[in-house]
């Protein structure tokens, strides 16, 4: 995985302000439409971004506004990437990991940690880096041809 | 506004309509409007969400924090004809099973 080494057809650089995701959503719905992804695939692709993009306004950058974050959309050969960085602080890698999703019972359910898996649900492949001091990068990737 | 939320009251039961989109922007004002109608008392709260044409996981979060409260309250939460986008999400999510959930629009089919 490259992570700097390409230059993306899109880039978005956007402040830590909870009320601009509905902004984000739109165009990154439009870019991925026009790249032929539809229905489920679309919705559920467009839902992982923006949880990316919340995880980058709650836990990198806790709230402050001030700060901001970037989208990048690109195409190659194996499909379409998604990349996500923020300057913050770096998400610790344990609560990235995929895991099944399970029903939980009434009396079990808690709220949160539910973004991250509903990304790696959407995405073919999700690829972290931590950029140390300097923050974060998911690249979130679609295949043209998934199975 | 992304979101409008109203609370009308009658006969002791509280009813919240929710219209537009639910994100970390928006999911506040959800928050809000359901916590005041759970301090309230004893009555039963729902959540319309037929017209809600989005939502994301602090919604779900919003919601999930909303059915704990009112258990611990012993009070009847209800989410009410959920649009065929809040449906989605909360069976990705796995807890379509853990709401009581009355009506379903003809959308989600």
């Amino acid at each position: 995985m490259t992570t700097e080494a390409y230059a993306p057809e899109v880039k978005m650089r956007i402040k830590a302000e909870p009320r601009l995701l509905g902004a984000v959503r739109g165009a990154v719905r439009a870019y991925l439409a026009g790249a032929g992804i539809n229905g489920d695939r679309l919705d559920e692709a467009v839902l992982a971004v923006d949880e990316a993009c919340t995880n980058c306004i709650r836990h990198a950058y806790g709230g402050n506004t001030e700060c901001s974050y970037s989208v990048e959309l690109s195409e190659d050969e194996q499909g379409i990437v998604v990349a996500v960085t923020d300057d913050g602080a770096p998400c610790p890698e344990s609560k990235l990991a995929k895991r099944d999703i399970e029903a939980p019972s009434r009396e079990a359910v808690t709220p949160g940690g539910l973004g991250i898996q509903l990304i790696h649900r959407a995405f073919d492949e999700v690829h972290y880096a931590s950029r140390g001091d300097a923050g974060n990068r998911m690249e979130m990737r679609l295949h043209r041809n998934p199975h | 506004m992304p979101i409008s939320v109203e609370t009308n009251e009658t006969g002791g039961q509280t009813a919240i309509k929710v219209t537009g989109e639910i994100d970390l922007y928006t999911s506040p004002d959800l928050r809000n409007a359901i916590s005041k109608a759970l301090g309230k008392g004893s009555g039963p709260v729902s959540v319309h969400l037929e017209e809600v044409s989005y939502m994301d996981s602090s919604g779900v979060a919003t919601l999930v924090e909303a059915l704990r409260s009112a258990d611990r309250g012993s009070i009847e939460f209800v989410l009410d004809t959920p649009s065929k986008a809040v449906m989605k999400v909360l069976q990705l999510s796995r807890l379509d099973s853990v709401f009581t959930i009355h009506g379903s629009p003809e959308s989600a089919v």
